[in-house]
Protein backbone atom coordinates (compact mmCIF):
# COMPACT_ATOMS: atom_id res chain seq x y z
CA UNK A 1 0.00 0.00 0.00
CA UNK A 2 3.24 1.73 -0.16
CA UNK A 3 1.91 4.19 -3.13
CA UNK A 4 -1.02 4.89 -1.89
CA UNK A 5 -1.92 8.86 -1.08
CA UNK A 6 -4.67 7.47 1.75
CA UNK A 7 -5.15 4.48 3.94
CA UNK A 8 -7.80 4.18 6.23
CA UNK A 9 -8.57 1.41 8.31
CA UNK A 10 -11.24 0.22 10.77
CA UNK A 11 -11.47 4.28 11.44
CA UNK A 12 -14.34 4.81 14.86
CA UNK A 13 -15.58 8.15 15.98
CA UNK A 14 -17.29 8.25 19.17
CA UNK A 15 -19.15 11.74 19.65
CA UNK A 16 -20.33 12.65 23.24
CA UNK A 17 -23.07 15.23 23.03
CA UNK A 18 -24.39 16.75 25.07
CA UNK A 19 -28.37 17.03 25.97
CA UNK A 20 -30.58 19.70 26.92
CA UNK A 21 -34.60 19.95 27.21
CA UNK A 22 -35.87 23.38 26.77
CA UNK A 23 -37.11 25.54 29.02
CA UNK A 24 -35.72 27.94 31.57
CA UNK A 25 -35.39 25.55 34.64
CA UNK A 26 -33.56 22.81 32.24
CA UNK A 27 -30.97 24.96 31.48
CA UNK A 28 -30.45 25.72 35.19
CA UNK A 29 -30.55 22.21 35.40
CA UNK A 30 -27.98 21.58 32.77
CA UNK A 31 -25.88 23.94 35.16
CA UNK A 32 -25.41 20.84 37.76
CA UNK A 33 -25.99 18.18 35.76
CA UNK A 34 -25.56 17.29 32.32
CA UNK A 35 -26.47 14.41 30.52
CA UNK A 36 -25.47 12.75 27.35
CA UNK A 37 -25.80 10.43 24.90
CA UNK A 38 -22.92 9.10 22.94
CA UNK A 39 -23.12 9.08 19.16
CA UNK A 40 -21.37 6.80 16.91
CA UNK A 41 -20.36 8.86 13.61
CA UNK A 42 -18.06 6.59 12.39
CA UNK A 43 -18.34 2.69 12.58
CA UNK A 44 -15.32 1.12 11.52
CA UNK A 45 -14.51 2.85 7.70
CA UNK A 46 -11.75 1.56 5.52
CA UNK A 47 -10.89 2.57 2.23
CA UNK A 48 -7.95 3.41 0.33
CA UNK A 49 -6.93 5.88 -2.76
CA UNK A 50 -4.55 6.10 -5.15
CA UNK A 51 -2.55 9.10 -6.50
CA UNK A 52 -4.55 11.15 -9.20
CA UNK A 53 -7.53 9.96 -8.39
CA UNK A 54 -10.80 12.55 -7.56
CA UNK A 55 -13.16 10.47 -5.45
CA UNK A 56 -16.63 12.06 -5.08
CA UNK A 57 -17.12 11.99 -1.23
CA UNK A 58 -21.17 11.75 -0.86
CA UNK A 59 -24.27 11.01 2.34
CA UNK A 60 -26.97 12.31 4.26
CA UNK A 61 -26.95 15.04 6.30
CA UNK A 62 -24.88 13.32 9.37
CA UNK A 63 -23.66 10.68 7.69
CA UNK A 64 -20.17 11.07 9.13
CA UNK A 65 -18.74 12.77 5.77
CA UNK A 66 -17.13 15.79 7.31
CA UNK A 67 -15.84 13.44 10.62
CA UNK A 68 -13.71 11.23 7.78
CA UNK A 69 -12.33 14.62 6.52
CA UNK A 70 -11.62 15.73 9.31
CA UNK A 71 -10.21 13.17 10.83
CA UNK A 72 -7.73 12.79 7.41
CA UNK A 73 -7.04 16.66 7.40
CA UNK A 74 -5.39 15.69 10.72
CA UNK A 75 -8.14 18.48 12.78
CA UNK A 76 -9.95 15.66 14.25
CA UNK A 77 -8.75 12.45 16.84
CA UNK A 78 -10.87 9.57 15.79
CA UNK A 79 -11.60 7.09 18.33
CA UNK A 80 -9.79 4.41 16.73
CA UNK A 81 -8.63 3.22 13.30
CA UNK A 82 -5.69 3.64 11.52
CA UNK A 83 -4.97 6.58 9.04
CA UNK A 84 -1.96 7.04 6.74
CA UNK A 85 -2.07 10.11 4.30
CA UNK A 86 0.89 10.82 2.15
CA UNK A 87 2.94 8.49 4.54
CA UNK A 88 2.28 10.78 7.84
CA UNK A 89 -0.49 10.26 10.68
CA UNK A 90 -2.36 13.17 10.22
CA UNK A 91 -3.33 13.98 14.29
CA UNK A 92 0.33 13.42 14.99
CA UNK A 93 2.55 14.84 12.65
CA UNK A 94 0.48 18.02 11.70
CA UNK A 95 2.70 21.07 11.09
CA UNK A 96 4.70 19.01 8.85
CA UNK A 97 1.66 17.15 7.31
CA UNK A 98 -0.16 20.04 6.72
CA UNK A 99 2.13 21.35 4.13
CA UNK A 100 1.31 18.95 1.82
CA UNK A 101 -1.93 19.04 1.97
CA UNK A 102 -5.41 21.78 1.06
CA UNK A 103 -7.99 22.31 2.64
CA UNK A 104 -11.08 24.17 1.84
CA UNK A 105 -14.50 23.97 4.08
CA UNK A 106 -17.13 25.14 2.14
CA UNK A 107 -19.18 26.15 5.86
CA UNK A 108 -16.04 27.57 7.59
CA UNK A 109 -13.95 30.75 6.79
CA UNK A 110 -9.87 29.88 6.64
CA UNK A 111 -9.19 33.76 4.87
CA UNK A 112 -8.26 36.48 7.34
CA UNK A 113 -11.61 38.11 7.54
CA UNK A 114 -10.11 41.78 8.20
CA UNK A 115 -7.89 41.63 4.96
CA UNK A 116 -8.27 40.98 1.37
CA UNK A 117 -7.37 37.27 0.11
CA UNK A 118 -4.01 38.72 -1.49
CA UNK A 119 -3.04 39.24 1.66
CA UNK A 120 -3.25 35.88 2.88
CA UNK A 121 -1.42 34.67 -0.55
CA UNK A 122 1.34 36.17 0.38
CA UNK A 123 1.13 35.22 3.82
CA UNK A 124 0.47 31.24 2.22
CA UNK A 125 4.16 31.73 0.21
CA UNK A 126 6.18 32.46 3.23
CA UNK A 127 4.53 30.07 5.72
CA UNK A 128 4.59 27.27 2.68
CA UNK A 129 7.83 28.67 1.41
CA UNK A 130 6.88 28.91 -2.51
CA UNK A 131 9.56 30.11 -4.47
CA UNK A 132 8.75 33.51 -5.83
CA UNK A 133 8.51 33.08 -9.44
CA UNK A 134 6.77 29.72 -9.05
CA UNK A 135 3.85 31.73 -6.49
CA UNK A 136 3.30 34.48 -8.97
CA UNK A 137 2.83 32.18 -12.01
CA UNK A 138 0.78 30.48 -9.94
CA UNK A 139 -1.19 32.93 -8.72
CA UNK A 140 -1.81 34.44 -11.72
CA UNK A 141 -3.08 31.52 -13.35
CA UNK A 142 -5.69 30.80 -10.21
CA UNK A 143 -6.70 34.18 -10.36
CA UNK A 144 -7.55 34.25 -14.51
CA UNK A 145 -8.94 30.99 -13.96
CA UNK A 146 -11.52 31.57 -11.74
CA UNK A 147 -12.32 35.31 -12.45
CA UNK A 148 -11.21 37.06 -9.79
CA UNK A 149 -8.69 40.29 -10.49
CA UNK A 150 -10.33 42.70 -8.78
CA UNK A 151 -11.83 40.42 -6.23
CA UNK A 152 -8.66 39.71 -4.35
CA UNK A 153 -8.07 42.97 -3.56
CA UNK A 154 -11.28 43.27 -1.38
CA UNK A 155 -11.10 42.34 2.19
CA UNK A 156 -12.98 38.86 2.51
CA UNK A 157 -15.97 40.56 5.08
CA UNK A 158 -17.00 42.63 1.97
CA UNK A 159 -16.90 39.42 -0.29
CA UNK A 160 -20.14 37.11 -0.91
CA UNK A 161 -19.84 33.63 -0.40
CA UNK A 162 -19.26 32.49 -3.50
CA UNK A 163 -16.29 34.98 -3.93
CA UNK A 164 -14.91 34.09 -0.89
CA UNK A 165 -15.27 30.22 -1.75
CA UNK A 166 -13.41 31.02 -5.64
CA UNK A 167 -10.42 32.69 -3.08
CA UNK A 168 -10.13 29.96 -0.54
CA UNK A 169 -9.38 27.41 -3.23
CA UNK A 170 -6.70 29.50 -4.87
CA UNK A 171 -5.18 29.75 -0.97
CA UNK A 172 -6.16 26.14 -0.92
CA UNK A 173 -3.79 25.44 -3.70
CA UNK A 174 -1.43 27.77 -4.17
CA UNK A 175 1.67 25.82 -2.54
CA UNK A 176 0.53 22.97 -4.71
CA UNK A 177 -0.23 19.88 -2.42
CA UNK A 178 -0.42 16.40 -3.35
CA UNK A 179 -3.65 16.06 -1.95
CA UNK A 180 -6.83 18.16 -1.29
CA UNK A 181 -9.73 18.01 0.85
CA UNK A 182 -12.83 20.22 -0.51
CA UNK A 183 -15.70 20.57 1.77
CA UNK A 184 -18.58 21.04 0.26
CA UNK A 185 -16.84 23.58 -2.50
CA UNK A 186 -19.64 24.70 -4.39
CA UNK A 187 -22.64 25.58 -1.65
CA UNK A 188 -23.60 28.80 -3.09
CA UNK A 189 -21.98 29.22 -6.15
CA UNK A 190 -24.06 30.29 -9.34
CA UNK A 191 -23.93 27.76 -12.39
CA UNK A 192 -21.06 29.93 -13.96
CA UNK A 193 -18.80 29.87 -11.30
CA UNK A 194 -19.19 26.32 -10.48
CA UNK A 195 -18.25 25.58 -13.75
CA UNK A 196 -15.24 27.20 -13.36
CA UNK A 197 -14.21 25.80 -10.22
CA UNK A 198 -14.76 22.05 -11.45
CA UNK A 199 -12.91 23.19 -14.44
CA UNK A 200 -10.41 24.46 -12.41
CA UNK A 201 -9.95 21.17 -10.00
CA UNK A 202 -9.82 19.08 -13.41
CA UNK A 203 -7.02 21.10 -14.92
CA UNK A 204 -4.94 20.70 -11.67
CA UNK A 205 -5.52 17.43 -11.59
CA UNK A 206 -4.37 16.11 -14.40
CA UNK A 207 -1.57 18.75 -14.68
CA UNK A 208 -0.09 17.73 -11.22
CA UNK A 209 -1.66 14.70 -10.67
CA UNK A 210 -3.14 15.96 -7.41
CA UNK A 211 -5.74 13.83 -5.38
CA UNK A 212 -8.92 15.91 -4.31
CA UNK A 213 -11.60 14.15 -2.37
CA UNK A 214 -14.16 16.19 -2.67
CA UNK A 215 -17.82 16.04 -0.37
CA UNK A 216 -20.77 17.41 -2.15
CA UNK A 217 -24.22 17.18 -2.31
CA UNK A 218 -24.40 18.26 -6.05
CA UNK A 219 -24.05 15.61 -8.47
CA UNK A 220 -23.37 17.92 -10.95
CA UNK A 221 -19.74 17.70 -9.25
CA UNK A 222 -20.12 14.23 -8.97
CA UNK A 223 -20.43 13.92 -12.53
CA UNK A 224 -18.03 16.24 -13.96
CA UNK A 225 -15.53 15.47 -11.42
CA UNK A 226 -15.26 12.22 -9.81
CA UNK A 227 -14.69 8.43 -11.74
CA UNK A 228 -15.04 6.92 -8.11
CA UNK A 229 -17.87 7.76 -5.22
CA UNK A 230 -17.73 6.79 -2.02
CA UNK A 231 -21.26 6.56 -0.39
CA UNK A 232 -21.23 7.18 3.30
CA UNK A 233 -24.43 6.78 5.61
CA UNK A 234 -24.94 6.36 9.26
CA UNK A 235 -20.94 5.86 9.53
CA UNK A 236 -20.48 3.46 7.38
CA UNK A 237 -19.32 2.90 3.56
CA UNK A 238 -22.06 1.45 1.79
CA UNK A 239 -20.79 1.77 -1.58
CA UNK A 240 -17.34 2.11 -2.94
CA UNK A 241 -16.58 2.07 -6.34
CA UNK A 242 -16.95 3.86 -9.95
CA UNK A 243 -19.48 5.99 -11.14
CA UNK A 244 -20.24 3.56 -14.23
CA UNK A 245 -20.57 0.32 -11.69
CA UNK A 246 -22.89 2.12 -10.20
CA UNK A 247 -24.92 2.86 -13.16
CA UNK A 248 -24.85 -1.14 -14.24
CA UNK A 249 -25.48 -1.79 -11.03
CA UNK A 250 -28.23 0.01 -9.80
CA UNK A 251 -29.74 1.05 -13.31
CA UNK A 252 -32.52 -0.92 -13.96
CA UNK A 253 -34.78 1.84 -15.87
CA UNK A 254 -34.08 4.05 -18.47
CA UNK A 255 -36.35 6.72 -19.45
CA UNK A 256 -37.94 7.82 -22.72
CA UNK A 257 -38.55 11.21 -23.57
CA UNK A 258 -40.76 11.15 -26.62
CA UNK A 259 -42.55 13.26 -28.33
CA UNK A 260 -45.65 12.67 -31.10
CA UNK A 261 -46.79 14.65 -33.90
CA UNK A 262 -49.81 13.57 -33.62
CA UNK A 263 -51.21 10.83 -30.82
CA UNK A 264 -53.97 8.43 -32.39
CA UNK A 265 -54.18 5.31 -29.72
CA UNK A 266 -53.09 4.89 -26.43
CA UNK A 267 -49.65 3.98 -25.26
CA UNK A 268 -49.17 0.11 -23.95
CA UNK A 269 -46.24 -1.61 -23.78
CA UNK A 270 -44.70 -4.64 -21.34
CA UNK A 271 -42.25 -3.32 -19.05
CA UNK A 272 -42.89 0.39 -19.94
CA UNK A 273 -44.60 2.60 -17.01
CA UNK A 274 -46.20 6.06 -18.29
CA UNK A 275 -44.57 8.81 -15.69
CA UNK A 276 -46.03 12.21 -17.03
CA UNK A 277 -47.65 13.09 -19.97
CA UNK A 278 -49.00 15.74 -21.61
CA UNK A 279 -50.50 16.59 -25.24
CA UNK A 280 -47.59 15.93 -27.49
CA UNK A 281 -45.39 14.49 -24.93
CA UNK A 282 -44.62 11.12 -23.01
CA UNK A 283 -42.63 10.18 -20.00
CA UNK A 284 -41.97 6.50 -20.07
CA UNK A 285 -40.04 4.80 -17.80
CA UNK A 286 -38.75 1.48 -19.07
CA UNK A 287 -37.56 -1.72 -16.56
CA UNK A 288 -34.42 -3.01 -18.76
CA UNK A 289 -35.32 -6.37 -17.28
CA UNK A 290 -38.89 -6.70 -18.88
CA UNK A 291 -38.18 -5.08 -22.35
CA UNK A 292 -35.34 -3.56 -24.27
CA UNK A 293 -34.99 -0.11 -25.47
CA UNK A 294 -34.54 -1.27 -28.97
CA UNK A 295 -38.04 -3.16 -28.86
CA UNK A 296 -39.64 -0.28 -27.44
CA UNK A 297 -38.41 2.42 -30.04
CA UNK A 298 -39.59 0.23 -32.74
CA UNK A 299 -42.77 -0.18 -31.54
CA UNK A 300 -43.18 3.46 -30.94
CA UNK A 301 -41.96 4.09 -34.63
CA UNK A 302 -43.59 1.54 -36.03
CA UNK A 303 -47.28 2.35 -34.31
CA UNK A 304 -47.29 6.40 -33.72
CA UNK A 305 -46.16 9.57 -35.14
CA UNK A 306 -43.00 9.83 -33.56
CA UNK A 307 -41.49 13.29 -33.66
CA UNK A 308 -38.67 13.26 -30.97
CA UNK A 309 -36.92 9.80 -29.01
CA UNK A 310 -34.46 10.80 -26.02
CA UNK A 311 -33.52 8.13 -24.11
CA UNK A 312 -31.80 8.67 -21.11
CA UNK A 313 -30.15 7.70 -17.96
CA UNK A 314 -32.07 8.40 -14.82
CA UNK A 315 -30.66 11.26 -13.01
CA UNK A 316 -27.53 10.05 -10.42
CA UNK A 317 -29.69 11.41 -7.45
CA UNK A 318 -32.16 8.66 -7.91
CA UNK A 319 -29.42 5.69 -7.58
CA UNK A 320 -28.09 7.62 -4.91
CA UNK A 321 -31.50 7.68 -3.23
CA UNK A 322 -31.97 4.34 -3.40
CA UNK A 323 -28.43 3.42 -2.20
CA UNK A 324 -29.57 5.21 1.02
CA UNK A 325 -32.97 3.96 0.89
CA UNK A 326 -31.42 0.30 1.05
CA UNK A 327 -28.97 0.73 3.49
CA UNK A 328 -31.46 2.28 5.72
CA UNK A 329 -33.68 -0.23 5.29
CA UNK A 330 -30.96 -2.92 6.13
CA UNK A 331 -30.60 -1.42 9.35
CA UNK A 332 -34.07 -1.40 10.59
CA UNK B 1 9.98 26.99 8.26
CA UNK B 2 12.53 29.88 8.91
CA UNK B 3 12.07 33.37 10.24
CA UNK B 4 10.38 34.99 7.39
CA UNK B 5 7.28 33.24 7.20
CA UNK B 6 7.13 34.78 10.98
CA UNK B 7 8.19 37.81 9.64
CA UNK B 8 5.14 37.55 7.16
CA UNK B 9 3.09 37.22 9.62
CA UNK B 10 4.04 39.50 12.15
CA UNK B 11 3.30 41.70 9.06
CA UNK B 12 -0.34 40.22 8.73
CA UNK B 13 -0.83 41.22 12.24
CA UNK B 14 0.57 44.92 11.91
CA UNK B 15 -1.67 45.07 8.75
CA UNK B 16 -4.48 43.85 11.18
CA UNK B 17 -3.59 46.12 13.07
CA UNK B 18 -3.90 48.92 11.24
CA UNK B 19 -7.52 48.32 11.00
CA UNK B 20 -7.70 49.45 14.57
CA UNK B 21 -5.87 52.56 14.35
CA UNK B 22 -8.56 54.26 15.83
CA UNK B 23 -8.76 52.47 18.91
CA UNK B 24 -4.99 53.74 19.32
CA UNK B 25 -5.77 56.98 18.64
CA UNK B 26 -8.61 57.49 20.97
CA UNK B 27 -6.15 55.58 23.79
CA UNK B 28 -3.49 58.25 22.69
CA UNK B 29 -5.90 60.80 24.43
CA UNK B 30 -7.16 58.88 27.11
CA UNK B 31 -3.45 58.01 28.45
CA UNK B 32 -2.11 61.39 29.14
CA UNK B 33 -5.71 62.16 30.73
CA UNK B 34 -5.46 59.11 33.02
CA UNK B 35 -2.18 60.33 33.87
CA UNK B 36 -3.65 63.85 35.14
CA UNK B 37 -6.16 62.28 36.63
CA UNK B 38 -3.29 60.09 39.08
CA UNK B 39 -1.50 63.32 39.49
CA UNK B 40 -4.27 65.28 40.87
CA UNK B 41 -5.49 62.13 42.81
CA UNK B 42 -1.99 61.96 44.52
CA UNK B 43 -1.49 65.40 44.70
CA UNK B 44 -4.30 65.67 46.74
CA UNK B 45 -3.63 62.99 48.99
CA UNK B 46 0.15 64.31 49.30
CA UNK B 47 -1.22 67.73 50.28
CA UNK B 48 -3.68 66.08 53.05
CA UNK B 49 -1.34 64.00 54.61
CA UNK B 50 1.38 66.85 54.39
CA UNK B 51 4.16 64.44 53.70
CA UNK B 52 6.51 64.82 51.42
CA UNK B 53 7.49 61.21 50.49
CA UNK B 54 5.21 58.20 51.15
CA UNK B 55 6.47 55.05 50.75
CA UNK B 56 9.44 55.62 49.50
CA UNK B 57 7.55 57.87 46.80
CA UNK B 58 7.59 61.90 46.26
CA UNK B 59 4.75 63.29 44.57
CA UNK B 60 7.28 63.74 41.39
CA UNK B 61 8.09 59.91 41.23
CA UNK B 62 4.83 58.98 41.71
CA UNK B 63 3.28 60.66 38.39
CA UNK B 64 6.85 59.09 36.59
CA UNK B 65 5.88 55.88 38.20
CA UNK B 66 2.50 56.52 36.46
CA UNK B 67 3.57 57.68 33.04
CA UNK B 68 6.11 54.57 33.13
CA UNK B 69 3.38 52.43 33.69
CA UNK B 70 1.56 53.25 30.80
CA UNK B 71 4.71 53.10 28.65
CA UNK B 72 5.26 49.17 30.16
CA UNK B 73 1.33 48.52 29.48
CA UNK B 74 1.64 49.45 26.22
CA UNK B 75 4.12 46.72 25.48
CA UNK B 76 2.44 44.19 27.57
CA UNK B 77 -0.71 44.09 26.02
CA UNK B 78 -1.85 41.15 24.95
CA UNK B 79 -5.58 40.13 23.89
CA UNK B 80 -4.43 37.00 23.24
CA UNK B 81 -7.32 35.36 25.04
CA UNK B 82 -9.67 37.47 23.16
CA UNK B 83 -8.63 36.82 20.02
CA UNK B 84 -8.36 33.17 20.75
CA UNK B 85 -11.82 33.08 22.51
CA UNK B 86 -13.09 34.35 19.29
CA UNK B 87 -11.54 32.43 16.96
CA UNK B 88 -12.46 28.88 18.75
CA UNK B 89 -16.32 30.74 19.19
CA UNK B 90 -16.03 31.35 15.10
CA UNK B 91 -14.96 28.56 13.92
CA UNK B 92 -11.84 29.77 12.68
CA UNK B 93 -9.31 27.40 14.99
CA UNK B 94 -10.25 24.64 12.81
CA UNK B 95 -8.52 27.30 9.40
CA UNK B 96 -5.21 28.18 11.51
CA UNK B 97 -4.61 24.28 12.02
CA UNK B 98 -4.56 23.61 8.88
CA UNK B 99 -1.48 26.25 8.39
CA UNK B 100 2.27 24.63 9.08
CA UNK B 101 2.87 26.13 12.30
CA UNK B 102 2.38 25.86 15.64
CA UNK B 103 -0.75 27.59 16.95
CA UNK B 104 1.01 29.25 19.68
CA UNK B 105 3.56 30.82 17.31
CA UNK B 106 0.83 31.83 14.96
CA UNK B 107 -1.17 33.95 17.51
CA UNK B 108 2.53 35.03 18.97
CA UNK B 109 4.05 36.26 16.02
CA UNK B 110 0.08 38.32 15.34
CA UNK B 111 0.21 39.54 18.57
CA UNK B 112 4.16 40.61 18.10
CA UNK B 113 2.43 42.21 14.77
CA UNK B 114 0.00 44.32 16.41
CA UNK B 115 1.70 45.57 19.62
CA UNK B 116 4.78 46.95 17.64
CA UNK B 117 2.12 49.38 15.87
CA UNK B 118 0.09 49.74 19.43
CA UNK B 119 3.99 50.83 20.24
CA UNK B 120 5.16 53.09 17.51
CA UNK B 121 1.74 55.02 17.56
CA UNK B 122 1.59 55.34 21.46
CA UNK B 123 4.97 54.99 23.14
CA UNK B 124 6.85 57.70 21.56
CA UNK B 125 3.93 60.29 22.27
CA UNK B 126 3.43 59.27 25.90
CA UNK B 127 7.42 59.13 26.31
CA UNK B 128 6.98 63.27 25.06
CA UNK B 129 4.44 63.89 27.13
CA UNK B 130 6.23 62.43 30.14
CA UNK B 131 9.56 64.58 29.55
CA UNK B 132 7.75 67.90 28.97
CA UNK B 133 4.73 67.90 31.60
CA UNK B 134 5.48 65.60 34.27
CA UNK B 135 9.53 65.87 34.77
CA UNK B 136 9.97 62.32 33.45
CA UNK B 137 13.84 62.03 33.38
CA UNK B 138 15.80 60.47 30.65
CA UNK B 139 17.41 56.93 32.09
CA UNK B 140 21.10 56.18 31.99
CA UNK B 141 21.90 54.55 28.85
CA UNK B 142 22.56 51.00 30.79
CA UNK B 143 18.84 51.58 32.39
CA UNK B 144 17.16 52.53 29.67
CA UNK B 145 18.72 49.09 27.51
CA UNK B 146 17.48 46.86 30.56
CA UNK B 147 14.39 48.14 30.76
CA UNK B 148 13.59 47.82 26.92
CA UNK B 149 14.89 44.20 27.47
CA UNK B 150 12.87 44.03 30.23
CA UNK B 151 9.47 45.42 28.70
CA UNK B 152 10.04 42.69 26.22
CA UNK B 153 10.84 39.85 28.40
CA UNK B 154 7.23 41.46 30.42
CA UNK B 155 5.29 41.11 27.09
CA UNK B 156 5.95 37.34 26.76
CA UNK B 157 5.34 37.21 30.53
CA UNK B 158 1.87 38.93 29.40
CA UNK B 159 0.94 37.30 26.78
CA UNK B 160 1.62 33.29 28.22
CA UNK B 161 -0.53 34.29 31.05
CA UNK B 162 -3.14 35.71 28.00
CA UNK B 163 -2.49 32.69 26.22
CA UNK B 164 -3.23 30.16 29.23
CA UNK B 165 -6.85 32.02 30.21
CA UNK B 166 -6.81 31.54 26.21
CA UNK B 167 -6.94 28.32 26.07
CA UNK B 168 -10.03 27.57 28.79
CA UNK B 169 -12.14 28.84 25.80
CA UNK B 170 -11.23 25.09 25.03
CA UNK B 171 -13.14 23.88 27.28
CA UNK B 172 -15.17 26.68 28.12
CA UNK B 173 -16.33 28.53 24.99
CA UNK B 174 -17.59 31.77 26.93
CA UNK B 175 -14.57 33.29 29.11
CA UNK B 176 -15.68 36.81 29.30
CA UNK B 177 -15.93 37.22 33.00
CA UNK B 178 -13.01 35.14 33.66
CA UNK B 179 -11.04 37.48 30.91
CA UNK B 180 -12.63 40.39 33.35
CA UNK B 181 -11.10 39.02 36.07
CA UNK B 182 -7.67 38.03 34.68
CA UNK B 183 -7.43 41.83 33.52
CA UNK B 184 -8.18 43.04 37.07
CA UNK B 185 -5.64 40.85 38.86
CA UNK B 186 -2.93 41.45 36.07
CA UNK B 187 -3.23 45.29 36.62
CA UNK B 188 -3.73 45.57 40.16
CA UNK B 189 -0.85 42.70 41.09
CA UNK B 190 1.46 43.98 38.80
CA UNK B 191 1.44 47.20 40.06
CA UNK B 192 -0.80 49.05 37.66
CA UNK B 193 -3.27 50.87 39.94
CA UNK B 194 -0.92 51.62 43.01
CA UNK B 195 2.67 50.77 43.41
CA UNK B 196 3.69 48.11 45.15
CA UNK B 197 5.65 49.15 47.87
CA UNK B 198 1.91 49.99 49.67
CA UNK B 199 1.24 46.34 50.24
CA UNK B 200 2.22 45.10 53.25
CA UNK B 201 5.76 43.58 53.93
CA UNK B 202 4.50 39.70 53.58
CA UNK B 203 2.44 40.54 50.76
CA UNK B 204 4.71 41.82 48.73
CA UNK B 205 7.50 39.04 49.63
CA UNK B 206 4.86 36.79 48.44
CA UNK B 207 4.27 39.14 45.00
CA UNK B 208 8.45 38.02 44.56
CA UNK B 209 6.86 34.79 44.07
CA UNK B 210 4.28 35.66 41.34
CA UNK B 211 4.73 36.20 37.53
CA UNK B 212 3.24 39.73 38.28
CA UNK B 213 5.15 41.89 39.70
CA UNK B 214 7.78 40.83 36.39
CA UNK B 215 5.19 42.07 34.07
CA UNK B 216 5.22 46.03 35.51
CA UNK B 217 6.24 46.65 38.54
CA UNK B 218 9.87 45.10 37.69
CA UNK B 219 10.94 47.12 34.24
CA UNK B 220 9.13 50.42 35.68
CA UNK B 221 11.90 49.85 38.88
CA UNK B 222 14.30 49.44 36.42
CA UNK B 223 14.24 52.48 34.43
CA UNK B 224 13.96 54.26 37.44
CA UNK B 225 17.17 53.59 38.38
CA UNK B 226 16.31 51.54 41.70
CA UNK B 227 18.24 48.52 41.80
CA UNK B 228 21.76 47.68 41.45
CA UNK B 229 23.11 46.54 37.64
CA UNK B 230 23.63 43.06 39.16
CA UNK B 231 20.20 43.23 40.85
CA UNK B 232 19.10 44.18 37.19
CA UNK B 233 20.82 40.98 35.89
CA UNK B 234 19.17 38.90 38.47
CA UNK B 235 15.24 40.87 37.87
CA UNK B 236 15.94 39.88 34.39
CA UNK B 237 17.14 36.36 34.96
CA UNK B 238 13.98 35.69 37.09
CA UNK B 239 11.89 36.88 34.24
CA UNK B 240 13.61 34.59 31.79
CA UNK B 241 12.94 31.66 34.03
CA UNK B 242 9.12 32.99 34.34
CA UNK B 243 8.84 33.08 30.86
CA UNK B 244 10.75 29.54 30.43
CA UNK B 245 8.46 27.83 33.07
CA UNK B 246 5.22 29.47 31.63
CA UNK B 247 6.41 27.96 28.18
CA UNK B 248 6.10 24.87 29.41
CA UNK B 249 2.82 25.13 30.77
CA UNK B 250 1.33 26.26 27.94
CA UNK B 251 2.37 23.70 26.09
CA UNK B 252 1.33 20.99 28.21
CA UNK B 253 -2.33 23.21 28.40
CA UNK B 254 -2.41 22.85 25.19
CA UNK B 255 -1.31 19.23 24.05
CA UNK B 256 -4.68 18.29 25.86
CA UNK B 257 -6.64 21.44 25.01
CA UNK B 258 -5.68 20.51 21.65
CA UNK B 259 -7.09 16.81 21.96
CA UNK B 260 -10.09 18.09 23.49
CA UNK B 261 -10.77 20.53 20.85
CA UNK B 262 -10.00 17.42 18.02
CA UNK B 263 -11.65 15.11 20.10
CA UNK B 264 -14.80 16.93 20.37
CA UNK B 265 -14.76 17.79 16.46
CA UNK B 266 -16.14 21.29 16.16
Amino acid sequence: MADNVIHVKDLKKTFKTYKREEGFFNAVKSLFKREYTIKQALKGVSFDIGEGEIVGFIGPNGAGKSTTIKALAGVLFPSSGVVKTLGYTPWDERTEYVKHIGVVFGQKPQLNWDLPPLDTYWLNKELYDIPKDQFKKRLNRMIKLLDVEEIVKIPVRDLSLGERMKCALISALLHNPRLVFLDEPTIGLDVVAKDKLRDFVLEVNQKFKTTFIVTTHDMGDIERLCKRIIIINNGVIVYDGSIEKIKKEYLTHKHLDVTFNEMKQKFKLKGCRIVGRNDYELKIELDTKKQTVKNAINHLITNYDVADIIVQDPPIEEIIKKIYKEHDGNQK
Amino acid sequence: MGIKSKWALAKIGYKVGIKYRFHFIVSMITVPLSVLIYYFLWKSIFSYTSQEIIRGFTLEGMVQYYVLSMIVGFFVWADVDKWLSQDIKGGHVTGMLLQPMSLLCQYLVFEIGINSLGILIEMIPVFLIGFIFFGLKVAPLFNFTAFLVSVTLAFFLSFFLSWLVGLSAFWLQEISGLRRVKRTLMVFLSGGMIPLTFFPEVVQKIFHFLPFEYIRYVPIKIYQAEYSPLMVLAQLGIQLAWIIGLYFVCKMVYSKAYKEFVGAGT
